[in-house]
């Protein structure tokens, strides 16, 4: 059921409202408005309604399953840009059916990590003024809130609307309901030879500068755990790298994801085809394999020569009481790996595997920034208190679901709005 | 002149961001109170407002139309 007005000419099924898709709105809308309702009893009352305890005194873990989540989707973030920001200095025709997605992804996931460092925070109009006031340069989060939240967001907004207004230019010309946002978002682009000069060389430079700085906000990212001498388990050289590493595997795999659902939903072929997928799959199993090496050299260094605590932090994890989130992860990387592997070496790619593996892989990494967030406070501390524990609570729990609920909605909604996948030439307007 | 705002801009902002960084926020080191007090309030804002200016010039260098196109 598609609504049968001069949407329905729009291509990529802009401005069709099926019934599945209104159905997936209400569902979103209804989680996302959950979250709502968790995070004001969170503000009202305080953080006492979360599960976060001070560490040590109080045997518990102030960094939980929000800030998992705000390095989780940081993550994400980090390889939908950067296969955009490829694609266009490379000139990967083949991929080009990627790069909006991809763009799409970056901006989103970013919004929501900000959110979730919101969530964080008992007090956070306190935190972002204070943040903006105070912050020193030489703490990582410094570079944390300027390079991630500040200049990437922003960096990917500006990349996502030039490369967005050629589309919304094409879309103006025709009648529809969303013309005037169409008109405002191509903000006087006519697509001629001169404007295609010009918007290539723009989005060629901030493509080649926001790759540099996306691997800086990044490893600064990591840094606030990596450079903390005082915490074992977090103290480490490979913190920032394998934070960059993981966060490629996590955004790949949640990009093959949301590829497999924009061919399925797309009625035309889009240029989604197998050899894109492949090409993904390859990317995600040559980050994989990164990613596992740096897993094991981390842990022989930790288990084969760290201190007392450094040991019984690696314990806890191995074999105490977040081994099930330990060895689950490790499966969830593991596994889709070696199908990875298989898929490779027989040169086949099958689509339906790949999207289980690219879950599969978002959910070991959420499982590992769990890991790297938690057993510290709770296990790693050098003064003598008992050992702590943390569980989430369901305000915790709703607010992070209503985040990825609000996500899907932003890309649900960008789908009806602007083409998810670019246009390639007027005649596909004209021909819708 | 959209070239010139163009660079102009980029070479702002990066000088925001070093002026700010280096002269405007708490001085580097732990020696001393002074290391956790901004020279400036508000010092980091100016580096974000450099970092957005430098990546805004792209928006000038794409929209604002030259001289001769008017």
């Amino acid at each position: 059921m598609a609504t049968a007005t001069h949407e329905a000419t729009l291509p990529r099924g802009v401005g069709r409202l099926t019934r599945g898709w209104i159905v997936f709105v209400v569902a979103m809308v209804a989680i996302s408005a959950l979250g709502w309702f968790a995070y004001v009893r969170e503000y009202t009352e305080g953080m006492t309604v979360t599960g976060m305890r001070n560490v040590g005194t109080m045997g518990g873990a102030t960094w939980g399953l929000y800030i998992t989540f705000v390095v989780y989707f940081v993550g994400v973030s980090f390889a939908g840009i950067t296969i955009a920001a490829v694609i266009r200095l490379f000139n990967l025709q083949t991929l080009r059916p990627l790069a909006r997605m991809a763009e799409v992804l970056t901006v989103v996931s970013l919004v929501l990590g900000a959110i979730a460092i919101v969530a964080d925070l008992g007090q956070p109009l306190r935190g972002i003024v204070n943040l903006f006031r105070y912050a020193r340069p030489q703490s990582p989060f410094f570079g944390t809130f300027t390079m991630v939240i500040a200049g990437y967001l922003f960096a990917s907004l500006v990349y996502l609307w030039l490369t967005s207004r050629r589309d919304a230019s094409l879309l103006a010309e025709r009648p529809s309901r969303l013309r005037w946002l169409h008109r405002f978002v191509a903000a006087g682009y006519t697509d001629t030879p001169v404007e295609r000069e010009r918007h290539s060389k723009a989005t060629f430079w901030l493509a080649v500068s926001i790759l540099p700085m996306l691997v800086v906000a990044h490893s600064t990212l990591g840094f606030v755990f990596g450079l903390q001498v005082g915490r074992p388990g977090w103290y480490s050289a490979l913190m920032a790298p394998a934070f960059v590493v993981l966060a490629g595997v996590s955004g790949t795999g949640l990009l093959i994801v949301l590829a497999a659902i924009v061919r399925k939903t797309m009625a035309k072929d889009v240029g989604l085809t197998t050899e894109v997928f492949a090409w993904l799959g390859r990317f995600m199993m040559f980050l994989l394999m990164i990613y596992v090496y740096f897993m094991v050299t981390e842990l022989l260094t930790a288990t084969y020569a760290g201190s007392a605590r450094e040991l019984q932090v690696t314990r806890e994890m191995l074999w105490g009481e977040y081994s099930w989130i330990f060895w689950t992860s490790v499966a969830l990387l593991v596994v889709p790996l070696i199908g990875l592997g298989f898929q490779a070496i027989a040169r086949t790619w099958n689509i339906p595997w790949l999207v289980v593996a690219g879950i599969a892989v978002n959910l070991g990494a959420i499982g590992k920034r769990y890991l790297i967030a938690v057993p510290s406070q709770t296990h790693g501390q050098l003064l003598p208190y008992v050992d702590g524990s943390y569980a989430p609570s369901w305000i915790e729990y709703a607010v992070v679901a209503s985040l990825t609920a609000f996500g899907a909605l932003v890309i649900g909604v960008f789908m009806k709005v602007l083409p998810i996948v670019e246009i390639d030439g007027e005649e596909e307007v004209a021909n819708a | 002149m959209r070239k010139g705002l163009t660079i102009g801009m980029i070479v702002g902002g990066i000088a925001l961001m070093v002026i700010s960084y280096f002269g405007l926020t708490a001085p580097w080191g732990a020696e001393s109170v002074a290391n956790s007090e901004p020279r400036l309030q508000f010092a980091p804002l100016v580096f974000v407002l450099g970092v957005m200016m430098a990546f805004g010039s792209a928006l000038v260098y794409e929209m604002l139309p030259d001289r001769d196109e008017d």
